[in-house]
């Protein structure tokens, strides 16, 4: 072989590796700085150091939930209706699962008093361990799940939650995933105009995303996916779902505090697919004390009319203020 | 064994050591037949050495099993004996041996390749008259990797030896690594013996050099950031089309005419570079096949090691165009419509060598009845509205190819042909898609290809011939962008289901 072009090669070989290790090297930077869809686990992962730091002040209250949350639930409007005026953080976020909610729970059951979890009842029938994207994140933006964190969700859900425990290397080798859609995310924030993606996201208090009523049509065409993969029949919740909340609820009860579960309101037009059996059981089921005795369940499934709806699962304003007052009377009076 | 993997890094590492330590020819080639057994058997020998599986020589078939190295042997056995006493015999003795050759080759090929097929098919003629036949068995059958492949490369051989254009060869040990070479062996090129072999018959020498490189970055730019990137859509939307309106359909069908192109293409760049190291040149496999403006074009670009072994040694043999012109246009759909069939035993591989028997049919008559031949530099309207109707024809072939569910294919091209002009692409889920993202790759691709188009110099060519500060800056960028975009699941190269 050539010692000049084989040098030149292996020079250019060489070189490709480098490029690769830059590559793995700047990874956490890049994963800090590009928009992705889940920039607001980096804003409560952010806001859960400052608490447990003392920079922020510890809330009285915390609210958990998904992006009906985000919508649905002022955290200040929560507190006005409470005679102490409570400190109230909205923690909720995009695809919050109830695991993921958990996770928040377990970095900040030690600093509150009261947790709210505000959950449609169909994630209860569905919703597992968070997706691999968001453990990804959440281990990015600097979380390190605790050993009894780790051990409450695999015996709960069994195998899974090493994808929130993998070491450094694989946890930045995966991380990758938020390059694949840092264009579609930069050009959503540009297009979707029923979306805020700006300012409002970040905060603790409203931080609702949506702000524009679809169309006619559209909803038309998007209600049908929400329930698609579902037969009409009553609710049934998974175990693991019911469990998980109960520890939590049991957690809550050491410190002396409670956790107030709120099944959030479904769009009516919903029950049209999910059948009439749905909502009854709903009902029932809240009031079974399903998560323990000091867990108190909130229904608020058929609280809302279709018209206080921004689109097939999110309230508008009017709908937010609604829920938020119901809520606080909630954790006045406890009914 | 993948080239995408970390294991094929250790493997090459590994024989390029063994290379820098034995200088002479006679070791170099065993470890280069050793290696290229032990690429092909990889996975199975893996799961050996690790204790997850155990050898058993009667045992049910595996994906990835010991004994197809078995097979590759037996097939390299019978073409290389064949060839011998073809050379050694004259008339109908010479004939007999490769058609008994031929029998063995291609029975071989049948029977793992299309025997469960053709079992269901028959079984399902037979039970419209009532007469059930047991052919679940024959589902058991595994399709050894690459088959079609080797089977295609060995028999060129044989049949070459027959027709006098090249010798038999004496070396068991050239012409069992010409069987079995391991960059090419699972999916392509198809080699051509009369220049493997005398490569070959050369002493073994290392070579790499930026061109080299150059050549097997781009497959793997091809294959890793633009093929696997794209293939979410093609999967997403061909796995449930009813829900997509036609402007969806149409970006998948471009999405995977992109990505069999990049996925296949960047293979044959990565095997052509891998065979150079070893001091053999292969083919051209691929020419800008997206800038075809006929049939003829196309064939002439897209798969070139497949499309000239279907010439010569079908095409051809058939008659090819000496007979007249019905029988020219009877050969050419024979030849297309087995052309499909090679790539699987599906009705909808029948159906794509079929729709492009019949375009190229069509074109034929086309020219002979219009007399216009297209200028290979014509360029302006009439370029682009050839070019335009190809483009249309082959993205509509490509559906056929890829979406073997027949109801499923049926939608897909409804919806590709009849444009609903639905543009509300509201609550259809493609917000997961990483729609955008997958149109700046798109983008970037036909830019690339469209410069190559321009060019006549290939890119690795160009790159090759910069400095090496800028050559060491493109392969650093291109290591950054293999690492960020490296798919996060294995994904094998479309071909090597074939």
């Amino acid at each position: 072989m050539d010692a000049k072009t084989w040098k030149s090669g292996v020079t250019m070989g060489g070189a490709v590796l480098v490029g690769s290790l830059f590559g793995f090297a700047l990874m956490p930077a890049v994963f800090a700085k590009v928009p992705t869809d889940l920039e607001r686990t980096r804003i409560l992962l952010k806001s859960v150091r400052l608490i447990q730091s003392d920079k922020l002040v510890a809330p009285d209250v915390v609210i958990l939930g998904n992006s009906v949350t985000m919508n649905g639930v002022d955290a200040s409007l929560v507190s006005d209706q409470i005679s102490s005026k409570p400190t109230i953080y909205n923690f909720s976020s995009t695809g919050q699962s109830v695991a993921e909610s958990f996770l928040y729970f377990q970095e900040l059951v030690a600093k509150t008093k009261d947790v709210v979890l505000v959950v449609p009842t169909r994630n209860l029938e569905t919703d597992g361990l968070p997706p691999k994207d968001v453990a990804n994140a959440f281990y990015m933006n600097g979380y390190r799940a605790k050993s009894s964190t780790l051990a409450t969700l695999e015996s709960v859900f069994g195998t899974g939650s090493e994808i929130l425990s993998r070491n450094e290397v694989s946890q930045r080798f995966a991380s990758r995933w938020v390059l694949s859609q840092v264009v579609d995310t930069v050009v959503r924030k540009k297009l979707r105009k029923d979306m805020e993606t700006g300012e409002s996201i970040q905060s603790l208090t409203y931080p609702a995303p949506y702000s524009k009523k679809i169309g006619v049509k559209e909803f038309a065409k998007l209600l049908p996916t929400y329930e698609a993969k579902r037969a009409s029949g009553p609710f049934e919740p998974i175990d693991a779902q019911v469990e998980i909340i109960t520890k939590m609820g049991e957690q809550l009860s050491e410190h002396g505090a409670r956790l107030w579960v709120v099944f959030a309101p479904l769009n009516p037009r919903r029950f049209e697919i999910l059948g009439p059996d749905y909502l009854s059981s709903t009902m029932t089921y809240s009031q079974l004390y399903p998560f323990g005795k000091n867990v108190k369940v909130l229904d608020l499934t058929a609280f809302l009319s279709a018209d206080e709806f921004i689109d097939v699962v999110h309230p508008t304003r009017i709908g937010a203020e609604k829920i938020s007052a119901r809520i606080g009377n909630f954790l006045e009076t406890g009914t | 064994m993948l080239f995408t993997t970390a294991d094929f890094v250790l493997f090459m590492a590994a024989l390029l050591g063994l290379f820098l330590v034995f200088r002479s020819t006679g070791p170099r080639k065993a470890f280069l037949l050793i290696g290229s057994y032990a690429f092909y058997t990889w996975n199975a020998l893996k799961d050996l050495l690790t204790g997850q599986t155990k050898f058993a020589i009667f045992g049910e078939l595996q994906n990835y099993d010991l004994r197809f190295a078995l097979l590759l042997a037996l097939l390299t056995y019978v073409n290389f004996t064949a060839a011998q006493m073809i050379d050694a015999r004259e008339g109908a003795a010479k004939k007999r041996v490769l058609t008994v050759t031929c029998i063995i080759s291609i029975g071989l090929l049948a029977f793992f390749k299309y025997a469960a097929f053709i079992g269901q098919n028959v079984s399902g003629l037979t039970s419209t008259i009532g007469v059930e036949l047991a052919v679940d068995s024959l589902k058991k059958i595994v399709l050894p990797v690459g088959i079609s492949f080797f089977t295609f490369h060995m028999l060129s051989y044989t049949i070459d030896v027959y027709r006098g254009k090249i010798k038999a060869t004496s070396d068991w040990v050239d012409f069992a690594i010409f069987g079995s070479f391991f960059p090419q062996l699972v999916a392509g090129p198809i080699l051509r013996a009369s220049t493997f072999l005398p490569a070959l018959a050369k002493p073994v020498k290392l070579h790499f050099d930026k061109e080299i490189l150059f050549l097997c970055l781009r497959g793997l730019f091809k294959k890793m950031i633009i093929a696997d990137n794209v293939s979410r859509i093609v999967d997403t939307v061909y796995g449930n089309p009813s829900q997509y309106p036609s402007t969806i359909i149409w970006f998948a069908a471009i999405c995977y005419s992109v990505q069999i192109y990049c996925d296949f293409s960047g293979y044959s760049d990565i095997a052509i570079g891998l065979t150079r190291v070893f001091g053999i040149e292969l083919p051209l496999n691929f020419d800008r096949p997206y800038f075809a403006r006929n049939p003829s074009d196309f064939w002439a670009r897209w798969h070139i090691s497949l499309s000239t072994w279907l010439r010569d040694y079908l095409y051809i043999p058939l008659g090819g165009n000496r007979n007249g012109e019905f029988a020219t246009l009877r050969n050419l759909m024979i030849t297309m419509l087995l052309g499909g069939l090679w790539h699987g035993a599906s009705w909808n591989f029948v159906l794509w060598g079929f729709l492009h028997g019949a375009i190229l049919v069509v074109h034929r008559l086309y020219v002979k009845f219009s007399g216009r031949v297209a200028a290979p530099d014509q360029r302006g309207a009439g370029f682009w509205l050839s070019w335009g109707a190809m483009q249309y024809m082959i993205l509509l072939t490509w559906i056929t190819f890829r979406i073997g569910d027949t109801d499923k294919m049926l939608v897909v091209l409804r919806k590709f042909v009849v444009f609903d002009f639905n543009f509300g692409l509201a609550g259809m889920g493609i917000g997961n898609l990483a729609i955008f993202q997958t149109a700046l790759l798109l983008a970037g691709f036909f830019a690339m290809h469209f410069l190559g188009f321009l060019k006549r110099d290939r890119w690795e060519q160009i790159l090759a011939r910069q400095s090496d500060a800028i050559g060491a800056l493109v392969c650093v960028i291109a290591g950054l962008l293999l690492y960020w975009f490296w798919p996060l699941g294995e994904a094998p190269f479309i071909y090597f289901q074939f």
